[in-house]
């Protein structure tokens, strides 16, 4: 578990994209930050930057403002030598295990290949390592000659994971790892990596759009909405006490496998889909689906402020609304 | 109650370059007027292509239906020619499809779409067929029904210009568009986002309440199911192996796939540090499909028996069928009792 150290964080990170004039904030003033062995779960709608935010960890993009600071260095000011070794400590398991995997190499060379750019071991010994992270993902030494296209989704997923660890990784960015795969497959993928996270001691950022499974492996979550963080906190205080409306909303829709719960509860319904995160004004970004949003909210953005629980919130009228309720 | 649709023993096949893949080997299902019938399963299970037979559209080139019969209001559907078909699909049955982007003709305007289905099955109240002014009038009140925002404008407006739940609500137009007795939903939630998931299950339900309609839905999300079914069949390996109404299912669940699938979601109350209970394994391959039970190699409680035989369908109530050889009475082994 978290030995209390900040091992990665962000400070006021901004990513923009340019569609023709206009411009798309992606990720809009993010800091958070997480500790040595900790998992940092991350869940929104689709379009609410999580996946921008997780790639941007990874440098796969480059921010617009703010910084990542890599174990109290900023990730920007990294020389090449660091910068190549950031590119091992840091890995990327990813959604789609159908499309991140090249389907012109086999498993083996799939997993190889990281090792043989940062030079890990000879090649007898890193054909000698394949066989062992296939074993520890749960795939048998064998499966290295075999092609992608000879698996199913939930071993396709387990080879991802076997390529991402090949490295010796101490951080790494799960994006969304489970959606793409069976409900039975899923579970037993969640356990393979909390295994490995005890093994290895490995810290997560455990990207997902569906709160239940990111509760199930986090310490703690943060719930985005059109590029900001809006509430962060412990990840039961955060199921068992949500009190950003958004995230209330959130909980209220997945719906619960109890057809009795299911009929009792009462639903907090939202209007609408997400908006457009292009060109946005001023104001608080839910505040066109909120039904507690005032004037204020739709004239200025709420920060994310700290609460004594430790729980972080960016609402304006957070006090009024859990009053009520 | 009356029985609307009724599968008896239906069995299909594709052949393929790897040989003939057997995705549905014997299913009976039943569904009564003004009922939702949940089929659930996971990806291959079979359980799109039961309900695709209904509407018979499948690639004829490549698939066999090997034997069966599917009764609508007591007309075998497989006897019908394609031209009788026509005349079912869209008018009597409607069918939403899973992923709202793919579903509609992109060089068409939404209205258009919806419009098309009343050119050709709608009649007017003389029982006339309907102008294309009256069905684009129609199309934008069935626009307007599904809570479509400025339904006129958007009428006009190609899909490309909306959101995934506003196109998975034009499909949903359209489908309704001529008071179908069925509609066949195959997962119309799982591309959606889970706030845009429970708008689009509300309306289903409502137009349901609202037309009289029995509904068919497919799903993989058990949390769909409790929220919108009454009865479920649950799918493994191209066969039903247990079924039941909504209760039966979920909380005297009799089969070990069943519970197998309650207890990987249920992730309540699990301590936090105890691993979930997951189904080893991976379903079976249907090019060779086993003689006995298809789920043995991943039941934790499977005997000899359950390898070369298939269990038959035990009735454990009027209601509830379950295919499981622990249900035989010679059968020692009694499945577990998990609190959920």
């Amino acid at each position: 578990m978290s030995s209390g150290e900040v091992f990665i964080n962000t400070e006021h990170l901004t990513r923009d994209f340019r569609i023709g004039k206009d411009t798309l904030r992606a990720v809009d003033d993010v800091s958070f930050e997480l500790g040595r062995g900790e998992t940092f779960g991350l869940v929104g709608e689709s379009g609410c930057g999580k996946s921008t935010l997780g790639r941007l960890l990874v440098r796969l993009y480059k921010p617009t403002s703010g910084k990542i600071l890599y174990k109290g260095k900023s990730v920007a000011n990294l020389n090449k030598r660091e910068s190549f070794e950031y590119t091992k400590d840091v890995q990327m398991i990813f959604q789609q295990p159908y499309a991140s995997l090249n389907p012109r190499m086999t498993i083996g060379e799939i997993i190889k290949e990281g090792m043989r750019i940062h030079q890990l071991g000879s090649a007898k010994e890193m054909s000698e390592r394949v066989s062992g992270l296939l074993n520890m993902v749960g795939l048998n030494a064998e499966h290295a000659n075999r092609f992608p296209y000879e698996f199913s989704g939930g071993m396709r997923q387990r080879a991802g994971i076997a390529r991402a660890l090949a490295v010796n990784p101490e951080f790494v960015v799960c994006d969304e790892p489970i959606s793409a795969l069976d409900v039975s497959i899923q579970a037993q993928i969640i356990n393979l990596l909390k295994r490995l996270q005890s093994e290895l001691n490995l810290t997560y950022l455990f990207i997902a759009h569906d709160l239940s499974t990111v509760r199930y492996i986090s310490d703690h979550i943060g719930v985005m909405y059109l590029g900001s963080i809006v509430e962060v906190a412990n990840a039961e205080e955060l199921n068992i006490n949500p009190l950003h409306p958004y995230t209330q909303a959130l909980i209220s829709a997945a719906p619960i496998p109890d057809p009795a719960k299911e009929n009792e509860r009462v639903r907090i319904m939202l209007e609408g889909d997400v908006p457009s995160p292009i060109n946005f004004g001023a104001g608080c970004k839910f505040a066109g689906r909120c039904k507690f949003a005032n004037d204020n909210c739709r004239e200025e953005a709420p920060a994310l402020r700290k609460l004594p629980s430790g729980h972080a919130i960016a609402c304006h009228r957070m006090e009024e609304i859990n009053m009520v309720e | 109650m009356i029985v609307i649709i009724e599968i008896k023993d239906l069995r299909v096949s594709f052949h393929t370059y790897f040989g003939e893949v057997q995705a549905v080997r014997g299913v009976n299902l039943k569904l009564n007027d003004n009922d939702t019938l949940a089929i659930v399963g996971e990806s291959g299970c079979g359980k799109s292509v039961t309900a695709l037979s209904i509407m018979r559209i499948h690639n004829m080139e490549t698939t066999e239906f090997k034997s069966g019969k599917i009764l609508f209001d007591g007309t075998d559907l497989f006897k019908l020619s394609e031209k009788e078909m026509q005349n079912i699909r869209g008018n009597q049955i409607g069918m939403i499809f899973q992923d709202p982007m793919t579903a509609l003709n992109p060089s068409m305007t939404v209205g258009n779409q919806i419009a098309e289905v009343l050119l050709r099955h709608g009649r007017d109240a003389n029982a006339k067929r309907l102008s294309s002014k009256d069905a684009k009038e129609r199309a934008i009140e069935l626009l307007r029904r599904v809570k479509t925002p400025s339904p006129e404008r958007r009428a006009n407006q190609f899909p490309y210009e909306f959101s995934g739940g506003m196109l998975q609500r034009a499909v949903i137009a359209m489908a309704m568009a001529c008071s179908p007795k069925v509609l066949i939903a195959d997962e119309p939630t799982t591309a959606l986002d889970v706030t845009v998931q429970a708008q689009i299950l509300d309306l289903i339900k409502e137009m349901q309440s609202e037309r009289r309609v029995s509904l068919i839905i497919i799903t993989h999300d058990l949390g769909v199911v409790a929220n919108i079914a009454k009865n479920v069949a649950v799918m493994y390996g191209g066969l039903i192996v247990e079924s039941g109404a909504i209760g039966d299912i979920f909380y005297r669940s009799s089969h070990p796939y069943t519970r197998g699938l309650l207890d990987s979601i249920s992730r309540k109350n699990g301590a936090k540090n105890e691993p979930l209970r997951s189904i080893e394994g991976t379903p079976p391959d249907l090019v060779d499909p086993p003689a006995g039970c298809p789920f043995t190699d991943r039941c934790e409680y499977a005997m000899r028996v359950c390898k070369d035989h298939m269990p038959p369908e035990s009735a454990l109530s009027e209601t509830h069928l379950c295919r499981c050889w622990m249900l035989d009475p010679e059968c020692p082994l009694k499945l577990e009792r998990r609190k959920l």
